[in-house]
């Protein structure tokens, strides 16, 4: 491409608005700012069920201002012809392909991550070793929450190699886990239903969701998980805590006893998953 | 001038699945919609005394609180269960019958009348460790009053507790009263029945419970003006205090009302004749009618003479002193304060006031049984509450105000927790 096709391709210099060019980026500025503030402001106020509504808008609405700026930009700095709408493609591929390859690949992944909805603000996610409540989805990357109060940035590039757990998926409740690892001398019918018991009397307890018991016989004795939702997401870690508290309670009134010794205690981390 | 309101009867028994709620007037929906909204980005909640002291003022005396707005008498509505419950007695679809009430609208105490009337006995609830430490004494005392006895048992809620060993003894007694060939009536609070309905669904066990239809904006005006003329020696006018509307219209034999509504008639006032405070109070409490009843309570009151300018000729119709009618004014729906959940209302304090209602009443000793937390806070957590007229506590047992009540139940149906139907 000649000096002179590129100089072709933009405006006359003369006829380039600078000031509707500034004006655009900083209105595009100032909306994605707003919405930065007032989302997460209005879900902080409003009725805890708004939350799961208000903040999932906040990536798209931000996408919309993002796109909405381009085109209006574009015609306002070259000629909009289809020739020089090609040749500014090729040319911006090419440089993005080498300079900016990674960044560019998290924004699409973004974009992808927004149409897919494969997490949004208020989900919870387990992403390599990071698990917590993401709290923005912006543009190149997005933010967790996690439990010890650590926010983590990771690249929407991740989706494309990584596997990414979901616990809620855009809703309210997220199922939660209490586990109990039992020596096997029990009446199993009585522990889980009192197990059971313990979830359907909690005070974080989600009801219209079932409560399942399940109980399974390994070498080392018996392991139950309870598994119950929360009415909120963001109580799980005290609802599990609950449940623990309480089913350790109720064992100990009907004389279970935990697991004992060393054995049990390397046999948990070998089999728990499988369950 | 209105008739009297004499066309339909203020008590009617409906199955729970045919109850709705009164609407509100539209003024009142648009303004609680933008008062709403914008006081909760202020973060302010307007009546930052609790509301039992708000009124030093212009307060009813005892004797004229009793003559305007008495206690309810929970023996009227007993007519129309009776008529509910003889009607599912001729379908013998079942010798179990449900009744299901909110809080305060008293079908417990209709009940228990009921059952003095027709001679049945009246069940009284186990106490707390009964239910806790699982005891089969208290059921074998009730097993053996016979299964052919009728019974009536007037607060389901009080059976079971929402605790791992709290569950027990509902379990044995409502298949027991199923299977016996005596005849049963239950009352269950509605919060107490929607969770149980939730955990143990107990709502598939017998028919569909029978409540106590809303009392509606007609309905609630035939009850106040009941209720005012009950000690039948003296006639009061209802009237709003803004707008000088009638809130109960005067009858037509009233010896001052034709005097009082031509006064009005010659000023050419703008306003409604009939006010729309009951319309929108039979919506705020439900159509409930223990709250309906405190909230018109809240709303009564003397003006000072100066305040009633031109009109105070009204209270004093005819200038003879056998007929005098007092004019007693009524707040204006929108300056009735109302209690607010205090502005640190977190978790903790909204699962408080759930279980609360989920259990009616309880001693402070239960709290650190049923919820996840110590003791200190929970008492903390309750005088809060008690100080912002919520709760009250009467023998170390803590249960809602009738005030507080639709505030609670707000919250919590907006912040997603299991609520009454009611």
């Amino acid at each position: 491409m000649s000096q002179e096709d590129i100089t072709q391709l933009f405006q006359d210099p003369d006829q380039i608005r600078i000031l509707q060019i500034f004006l655009i980026i900083a209105l595009a500025w100032l909306l994605h700012r707003l919405i930065n503030w007032l989302i997460p402001w209005l879900a902080e106020r409003l009725p805890g069920r708004a939350r799961w509504y208000l903040l999932p808008l906040m990536p798209v609405l931000k996408l919309l201002i993002l796109i909405t700026a381009i085109a209006l930009l574009i015609p306002l700095i070259i000629e909009p012809t289809l020739q020089n709408m090609i040749t500014l493609l090729g040319a911006v591929g090419l440089a993005l392909g080498f300079a900016l390859k990674d960044y560019v690949s998290s924004i699409m992944a973004g974009i992808v991550a927004i149409y897919e909805r494969t997490y949004r603000p208020g989900d919870w996610v387990k992403i390599n070793e990071a698990y917590g409540e993401v709290r923005s989805v912006n543009l190149r990357a997005l933010k967790i929450l996690t439990p010890e109060d650590t926010i983590v940035t990771i690249p929407h590039a991740k989706l494309w190699d990584t596997n990414i757990y979901n616990d809620n998926n855009g809703s309210r409740e997220l199922l939660c886990v209490a586990d109990f690892y039992l020596d096997p001398r029990h009446d199993a019918h009585l522990v889980r239903e009192a197990l059971y018991d313990v979830a359907l009397t909690s005070a974080f307890i989600e009801l219209d969701h079932s409560i399942v018991v399940i109980v399974a016989e390994k070498p080392w004795g018996t392991h139950y998980r309870l598994k119950a939702y929360p009415m909120d997401g963001r109580d799980q870690f005290l609802f599990t805590s609950d449940l623990t508290v309480r089913g350790k309670a109720v064992l100990a009134t009907l004389g279970v006893q935990p697991v004992q010794g060393w054995l049990g205690a390397q046999s948990f981390s070998d089999g728990d998953t499988k369950l | 001038m209105s008739p009297p309101p004499e066309a339909t009867p203020i008590w009617r028994y409906i199955r729970l699945d045919e109850f709705t709620c009164p609407s509100p007037s539209a003024k009142e929906t648009m303004r609680k919609g933008v008062s709403g909204f914008w006081d909760k980005f202020r973060r302010r909640t307007e009546p930052e005394e609790p509301i039992i002291t708000q009124d030093e003022l212009k307060r009813l005396s005892d004797k004229l609180y009793a003559q305007t707005a008495p206690e309810p008498d929970w023996t009227k509505p007993v007519a129309a269960l009776n008529e509910a419950l003889e009607e599912g007695l001729a379908t013998r679809i079942s010798r179990v019958h449900i009744l299901v009430g909110a809080p305060f609208s008293g079908i417990a105490e209709v009940l228990v009348n009921w059952a003095e009337r027709r001679g049945i006995k009246v069940i009284q609830p186990p106490e707390p460790g009964v239910i806790l430490n699982q005891h089969q004494e208290w059921l074998q005392c009730l097993r053996n009053e016979g299964s052919t006895r009728s019974l009536a048992i007037p607060h389901l809620e009080r059976y079971y507790l929402r605790h791992h060993h709290g569950l027990k003894l509902i379990r044995q007694l409502l298949p027991w009263l199923l299977n016996r060939p005596g005849y049963c009536v239950l009352c269950c609070s509605s919060w107490a029945w929607a969770y149980l309905s939730k955990a143990l669904q107990v709502d598939k066990l017998f028919p569909a419970p029978w409540t106590l239809e809303a009392l509606n904006q007609e309905r609630l005006q035939q009850w106040f003006a009941h209720l005012s003329t009950r000690q039948g020696k003296e006639i009061f006018l209802f009237r709003q205090l803004d707008n000088g509307a009638f809130v109960i219209p005067p009858l037509d034999d009233m010896p001052f009302a034709e005097k009082t509504m031509r006064k009005r008639a010659a000023k050419a006032t703008p306003h409604p004749e009939v006010s729309a405070f009951l319309t929108d109070l039979a919506a705020y409490s439900r159509g409930n009618p223990g709250i309906a009843w405190t909230l018109w309570r809240q709303s009564l009151q003397m003006a000072p003479e100066k305040e009633n300018g031109t009109d105070t000729q009204d209270q004093t119709p005819n200038g003879d002193e056998s007929t005098y009618g007092h004019t007693i004014w009524v707040k204006p729906w929108s300056q009735l304060p109302l209690p607010n959940l205090p502005e640190a209302a977190d978790r903790n304090t909204l699962q408080i006031l759930h279980t609360l209602l989920l259990h009616e009443r309880l001693p402070t000793s239960l709290f650190i049984e049923l919820l996840p937390f110590s003791f200190f806070e929970a008492r903390q957590i309750l005088i809060q509450l008690e100080r912002c007229g919520l709760v009250i506590s009467a023998q170390d047992e803590w249960q809602l105000t009738p005030l507080g009540y639709p505030t609670v139940r707000q919250a919590l149906q907006a912040e997603g927790y299991l609520v009454d139907s009611l």
